[in-house]
């Protein structure tokens, strides 16, 4: 529309259309209409500008991906609405991606910053309040272990991302009200901040003593990828427990430039049509590398006998092989949990800033611009996961009714009445409308 | 002496009707109580027996046993012998005169009372004078904390240990002291505590006083036909502090399934879901979880009331909504459309856009404009074009018949519908929506003959939701 030629184009009847006719980039501020548009018009174009941009970005058309970008930030805002901060936080991704192509660049400019535990922290504990889904996750999971453990004088617990206490502090409230006494409570926490560990060990023991229940915490400090299980010390025979929340997608990531070289080649050789799905191709034999690591954490789960293992991941396809797919459906996804916030938080919120920028900022820019093995943010659909398990010889345990009563029960006393749960294939997906965003899954080891 | 020996043989328990075991009293000797002695049933004394009849005086008569030198009365024999030997007596007068030893059985002078009948006589003279006192005499010991009446001081004495120590209370208010009486009133409590709190509305008051008045009567002692009684008394009870059933109705429906832990997950989700509950419920929510905890750890009193508040509150803390602030949170004057439906609607532009119309006139531009990208296009060609569709030269000819090529459903979704396909296929939409447009901004001025298209073009995307809802093949 806007050539340097100064054209401009009509294609259809219609209002935002009509604006684009009647204005010439010529006269004065080429994007003064751009203000003028209502906020509709102007969340259709700027998906229309994002979609552009990355279509530019992918195909390395740098230059209009550059006009794009000037556009959509005559448009864009973290503190308008949802389109707007949307569209903040695809372009800021999508020109991080643009820079790397200049290493050297991207590094100067991303090495100046700070990243700060408390805040982080504090991020994390915002999404915790400001959201469902964590609760909800906590409450199945929870659920589930007491189900598994009932009976069990000793009970040991793995928690994959020890960051959030409330999870435990309510599991350890809930078994010391067990009508056989409570049992011996183990609980072992990963995370790569001792900070968080020690608060989280801190707090726990705090709990367990004012209700006199026998408890240990045992601080693991290691990035998931590096775990060494014998860390753990889990004890042959006793009873393991084992929660994953949000943790498993990031041991997708694997060094798989071996394998897009593998895909470009077959991509143009066969033409665009490719014949596999749009889906991660981790268990598909062009990319061995992507599952391997992925495959060796699960069998070592596996080896441990767990008798329940809860893990809670995102539930949309982030791991498309080409940037467009990831865009489209991360724009899918995010839209759902910025709208969450839009209509449970006020605007000029600062933590809902914080949340938006540091934490869906971050997934997003995760996501669109890093590559291989940077790119954690992993997400994928619960069909593969499933199939993930089931490959790795663990057997679904259906989530109870118990469960998802107190999980309703929890969602409807969120005055927000847009969050849903489903139940697919005996595991659980927790919704905003109709989109699905997480899903909570409990399997046991099949021998 | 011997006879009181030989009594003790025979000591008996009690009346019927009284379960607190009196103690036999004056005895020479102690009797282990693992010695199994020959024991007649109680009231059903040994035939060759000598049946004795003394006065009412003589039984309630404290100072039965009298010294001869100096006539000073005691309780007991053994306390009259000690006495006894202070008065340095010669050898001859210090023995008693040994009796051939007979057992007596004593009857209860009260003509109406059952003992009344030799047949019927009890064996020891201390349990005949306590059944006296008990059954047919005033009571003047009470107990402060219940004000219970007892006639016998050791019967008062031994109420006065247990009197307030150790107490399960139940939901309903009623206190034991005894666990298994506790257990089964529970029992029953609940199943009609939930019944009751099912019909009614849950109405938020508390009146602690109509709690101990009505439940108080059931003793501990009572036999478990009383525990049945009990929860009679603690449904009127319930009705009065209606908070009980308002914490009790979301819990109860699953408190009602045989497995423990759910009785566990009750107060689980009720912690979890604390801030939903209102402010009353908040003070007499953990009611079930004190309750839960006196059963477990006994001896706390109800103390723990307070105790678990506290616990509540601070896991309230943990997972209460965010502050006001937050909540409080007007939606924007302007109805702004959430991002979701914005997409969607794009979406499905973009599906309804590729119109033959629109872009038959766009055909040549689109194809000349994609022949540029076309080296390095192949991204963009897979993904872009919808997984499907082509930038290249079939891309016109594909976009004249988008019913068969763009796989949206309709927006409207069930949630069990919901899968790569739905989202895949509003992504379709999407790429398609950007192809539309991204054909149009390069279109050169040759294409403002087509402004006079404008209202031939069918199903006008811009206007609200096109009615046509292609379903078309899945993605590649």
């Amino acid at each position: 529309m806007f050539q340097d030629d100064g054209s401009s184009s009509v294609t259809s009847s219609s209002s935002p259309l009509q604006f684009f006719s009647t204005m010439s980039p010529s006269l004065g501020s080429p994007y003064q209409w751009l203000r003028e548009l209502k906020s509709e018009e102007r969340g259709l174009y700027l998906i229309h500008l994002l979609l552009s941009c990355a279509n530019h970005v992918a195909n390395g058309n740098l230059e209009n991906a550059n006009l794009a970008l000037d556009q959509i930030s005559q448009l864009a805002s973290p503190d308008g609405d949802t389109m707007q901060r949307i569209a903040a936080y695809f372009t800021e991704a999508l020109a991080q991606r643009i820079l790397k192509s200049w290493p050297g660049l991207h590094k100067a400019l991303n090495s100046t910053r700070i990243s700060s535990v408390s805040e982080e922290m504090l991020v994390r504990k915002l999404f915790f309040d400001m959201f469902p889904f964590l609760k909800v996750a906590f409450v199945l999971t929870n659920q589930a272990i007491i189900e598994a453990m009932e009976g069990e004088k000793v009970v040991h617990v793995i928690d994959l991302n020890a960051a959030e206490p409330a999870q435990w502090i309510a599991l350890i409230q809930a078994l010391s009200t067990r009508p056989e006494g409570p049992p011996h409570l183990r609980i072992t926490g990963i995370h790569p901040q001792k900070e968080v560990l020690d608060q989280m060990a801190h707090r726990l023991t705090e709990e367990a003593e004012k209700l006199d229940i026998p408890f240990q915490f045992n601080s693991v400090v290691s990035k998931l990828e590096n775990l060494d299980f014998d860390k753990l010390r889990v004890k042959t025979g006793e009873a393991l427990a084992i929660s994953s929340v949000l943790q498993l997608h990031s041991l997708l990531a694997a060094d798989d430039y071996a394998s897009l070289i593998a895909l470009k080649n077959s991509l143009l050789a066969n033409g665009y049509g490719y014949s596999q799905s749009p889906d991660s191709v981790s268990s598909s034999p062009l990319s061995p590398n992507a599952s391997a690591k992925m495959d060796s954490f699960l069998n070592s789960l596996w080896g441990l006998s767990p008798k329940v293992m809860v893990v809670t991941e995102q539930d949309s396809n982030h791991n498309g092989l080409t940037l467009m797919e990831r865009l489209l459906e991360a724009l899918y996804s995010y839209a759902a949990l910025f709208d969450c916030l839009e209509s449970s938080v006020s605007r000029t919120s600062m933590e809902r800033l914080k949340v938006e920028k540091m934490l869906f900022g971050e997934e997003i820019k995760n996501i669109i611009a890093c590559e291989g093995f940077e790119r954690k943010e992993r997400h994928e659909k619960l069909e593969k996961w499933i199939q993930r398990f089931d490959l790795a010889c663990f057997g679904n345990v259906p989530l109870s009714y118990c469960g998802m009563l107190q999980a309703r029960r929890l969602l409807q006393s969120y005055n927000c009445d847009g969050y849903r749960i489903a139940e697919d294939n005996r595991c659980v997906l927790i919704c905003w409308h109709d989109r699905p965003l997480f899903s909570v899954s409990a399997w046991s080891c099949r021998k | 002496m011997t006879e009181i020996v030989n009594s003790s043989a025979m000591t008996v328990a009690s009346a019927t009707g009284e379960a607190s075991v009196s103690s036999p009293g004056s005895q020479i000797q102690v009797i282990p109580p693992t010695q199994k002695k020959k024991r007649n049933l109680p009231g059903m004394p040994d035939p060759d027996s000598e049946v004795i009849a003394l006065s009412p005086k003589t039984l309630l008569a404290t100072n039965r046993f009298v010294c001869e030198i100096c006539n000073k009365g005691f309780q007991r024999d053994q306390n009259l012998q000690l006495h006894r030997r202070g008065h340095n007596l010669p050898w001859k007068l210090k023995q008693r005169n040994s009796k051939e030893v007979r057992k007596k059985v004593y009857v209860c002078p009260e003509s109406t009372c059952v003992h009344h009948n030799p047949a019927r006589a009890l064996g020891d003279l201390t349990g005949i004078k306590k059944h006296f006192s008990r059954k047919h005499g005033e009571k003047k010991y009470k107990c402060e904390r219940c004000s219970k009446k007892y006639a016998v001081q050791s019967d008062w004495k031994a109420h006065m240990k247990t009197c307030g120590t150790r107490e399960y209370k139940c939901d309903c208010g009623t206190i034991f002291s005894r666990r298994d009486s506790f257990i089964t009133h529970r029992a029953f409590c609940d199943a009609l505590a939930e019944e009751s709190a099912r019909t009614r509305t849950p109405a938020i008051e508390g009146n602690p006083n109509a709690k101990t008045v009505v439940s108080s009567p059931p003793p501990p002692p009572l036999t478990p036909s009383t525990g049945v009684v009990s929860p009679g008394l603690s449904i009127q009870s319930s009705e009065v502090p209606a908070d009980n059933p308002l914490i009790h109705s979301p819990p109860r429906p699953v408190a009602t399934t045989p497995s423990a832990s759910t009785c566990t997950s009750t107060v689980f989700a009720s912690v979890f879901s604390s801030s939903a509950i209102s402010q009353p419920t908040q003070a007499t929510g953990p009611s079930s979880f004190s309750n839960q905890i006196s059963v477990s750890s006994t001896g706390i009193e109800p103390t723990s009331l307070s105790l678990s508040p506290s616990l509540y509150l601070s896991s309230n803390n943990l997972f209460s909504k965010p502050e006001p602030s937050h909540i409080h949170y007007a939606p924007s004057p302007q109805p702004a459309m959430s991002a979701t439906a914005l997409l969607q609607k794009a979406a499905q532009i973009g599906a309804s856009s590729s119109s033959p119309s629109l872009l038959r006139g766009l055909g040549l531009t689109m194809s000349s404009s994609s022949a540029d990208n076309q080296q390095e296009n192949t991204n963009s060609a897979s993904a872009a074009a919808g997984l499907g569709l082509g930038l290249n030269s079939g891309f016109t000819d594909a976009m004249m018949d988008p019913s068969s090529l763009f796989g949206s459903k309709p927006t409207t979704l069930d949630l069990l519908g919901l899968g790569i396909g739905a989202d895949g296929a509003s992504t379709t939409g999407l790429s398609a929506f950007l192809t539309s447009f991204s054909g149009s901004f390069n279109v050169r001025p040759s294409a403002a003959s087509y402004g006079g298209r404008r209202g031939s073009s069918p199903g006008d995307p811009w206007e609200g939701a096109p009615e046509r809802k292609p379903n078309g093949s899945s993605l590649p």
